[in-house]
């Protein structure tokens, strides 16, 4: 419990901090959406009379106060080019990004776990030089390089086997499932490979150093093969370390995956954060990067929790320092 | 279980590890397997379970009571370890499975070889703890919250809950204070002799195997080099290997 305490705490207090970062960082570059908005060649004064609309002639400290007030009531502000509000906006490309996550990272579960286990028990030379490179190749391939192999393969129109879309969400978003799916199979099978791949690697070497643990052993002693002391008794042992490996891999893939929307026209998260940082839409663009950023630490907090309840010896330790 | 082994043979790569040894339990029987670290005991052992490694290749027999482990199939084997034959390694920290619970790593081969209830596992885990000393409420706790000697009987209880009818006992006291391992091996030869089962101990410590055995066979570089009663092992080795590990047992004693 007191662990947890502590961990809210330093939750808190980071996300105040990269909060302070975010504000300060937009400040910092060139140009602004009033320039944006007046249009290059304007006067100084429709770009002075734009930035006083929009507030962006108060003091700094003033502005970071009203946006911090308006976060604190889950008023994320509004898109200062557009006028929608930024959490319909963040709401609706996190209803394709997401669920991309999810199946990308489905699909790395399974093809990392998967073919980790299947290395780790392979014992010719030839099965083994195979894992060996696909792991390599797997974990080496750019996402956009990767994501174009795919779309020529397996695109409607283009590819080699025309089996999926490769542009696009429907217009009726999830209102329209199939064709919802359908339009991310290709980027989750881009991003689910490719990490697939470098979970694989994680996963074999983990197995293979308590493969030689004495619980092995002892599972073996009570009546396990070494196939299924492996599955049973080595992938429990180290379900910790791969729950660590895949909480990065999911925060990783919020941004990885922007390369995955462009590539794929998807108006995800990603896209629409590049789309918004270029427009110099400040508020939209330091309230989508809070979001981010409360979101990595979210994920951190939650696998650290986790981390704690999967692994006993982790608890006692810290019971005993407190 | 009896035990008979001829003609032995490990090779790992290049290294023969075990040559030419001949060795029998017989049923009932406490055997001691004495030599010095790297002569190869721990080796027999894993060649009675099928425990070798995977490039290591076996010559010879090793029968258990018309069961042959040499070249028998995984799952023959898989299915004689914790049904008929009970291991206690070296170091129970390691050898206990740390994310589970105590309860759980006991229950195991009754899981593995038996269709019981939960709660019929539950009253023999019970019954099992009692027997090696340990509390019953013990079996909640994860091994990284015992001591050694209760991680050790913890060990002790897992390899005996399926009454088997051979006991490997390679080095069990090793990693244990000089109290500790008094009490283990009283407390292992008790277990075995009450449950009538054969057990083949494994040390590198003479004073170990005087309380644990009755017979003994002395391994030096992968061979035997002498066998007899462990009485007479101690009182007047006739072979230098053996003179070497008693003066060994005797320096250490006296210290």
């Amino acid at each position: 419990m007191r662990f947890l305490i502590r961990r809210l705490v330093s939750f808190a207090v980071a996300l105040l901090g990269l909060s302070v970062v975010i504000f300060a960082a937009l400040r910092i570059l060139p140009g602004d959406v009033a320039v944006v908005m007046a249009g290059l060649n304007s006067p100084p004064g429709r770009v002075a009379q734009l930035r006083a609309e929009m507030g962006l002639n108060r003091p700094l400290p003033q502005q970071y106060i009203d946006w911090m007030a308006g976060l604190l009531t889950g008023d994320y502000g509004k898109s200062m080019l557009t006028g929608q509000s930024v959490t319909s906006m963040v709401v609706e490309r996190a209803s394709i990004t997401f669920p991309l996550i999810i199946f990308g990272l489905l699909i790395a579960s399974a093809v990392g776990l998967g073919l980790g286990v299947a290395a780790s028990l392979a014992t010719g030379n030839g099965v083994r030089t195979f894992f060996r490179v696909f792991g390599i190749v797997g974990g080496s391939i750019p996402a956009l390089w990767g994501g174009l192999l795919l779309v020529l393969l397996f695109a409607r129109g283009v590819g080699l086997i025309g089996l999926f879309p490769s542009q696009g969400f429907p217009q009726e978003g999830w209102g329209s499932p199939g064709a919802a799916f359908a339009s991310l199979v290709l980027p989750a099978l881009t991003v689910g490979l490719i990490d697939g791949a470098s979970l694989m690697r994680y996963t074999r070497s983990a197995l293979a150093d308590v493969m030689h643990n004495g619980c092995m052993i002892e599972a073996m002693a009570c009546g396990y093969t070494r196939a299924q002391a492996l599955i049973h008794v080595g992938l429990r042992v180290i379900v910790p370390q791969l729950v660590s490996v895949a909480g990065l891999m999911f925060a990783n893939m919020v941004t990885g995956v922007m390369v995955i929307e462009n590539l794929f026209a998807l108006p995800g998260v990603g896209s629409g954060l590049i789309a918004d940082l270029g427009d110099r839409d400040l508020i939209a663009v330091q309230s989508e990067l809070f979001m981010l950023a409360a979101f990595f630490l979210l994920v951190g907090l939650f696998v650290d929790v986790l981390h704690r309840v999967l692994d006993p010896r982790l608890r006692r330790s810290s019971e005993g320092r407190m | 279980m009896s035990v008979s082994i001829r003609d032995l043979g490990i090779v790992i790569g290049s290294q023969t590890l075990v040559s030419d040894v001949d060795l029998d339990i017989a049923d009932g029987e406490r055997v001691g397997l004495i030599g010095s670290s790297g002569s190869g005991k721990s080796m027999i052992s894993k060649a009675m379970l099928g425990l070798t490694p995977d490039d290591a290749v076996l010559s010879g027999s090793v029968n258990l009571s018309g069961v042959e482990a040499v070249g028998a199939d995984e799952v023959t084997l898989a299915d004689l370890r914790g049904r008929y034959v009970g291991t206690i390694l070296q170091d129970p920290f390691s050898s206990l499975n740390p994310v589970t619970t105590v309860g759980r790593q006991i229950e195991l081969p009754l899981r593995l070889h038996y269709r019981l209830s939960k709660a019929e596992r539950a009253g023999r885990v019970r019954r099992m703890l009692a027997k090696v000393g340990l509390d019953a409420g013990l079996a909640d706790r994860h091994p990284n919250e015992l001591s050694g000697g209760q991680a050790q009987r913890a060990a002790i209880a897992t390899a005996l809950i399926t009454s088997p009818r051979l006991i490997v006992a390679d080095e069990p006291t090793t990693a244990l204070d000089s109290i500790a391992q008094r009490q283990i091996v009283d407390l292992l030869v008790r277990l075995v002799d009450d449950s009538g089962a054969s057990m083949l101990f494994i040390t590198h410590d003479f004073s170990v195997l005087a309380r644990a055995t009755t017979r003994a066979y002395v391994l030096e570089h992968g061979r035997v080099v002498e066998s007899g009663a462990t009485s007479d092992l101690l009182a007047k080795p006739s072979t230098p290997q053996a003179g070497r590990l008693v003066g060994a047992a005797r320096k250490l004693a006296l210290e």
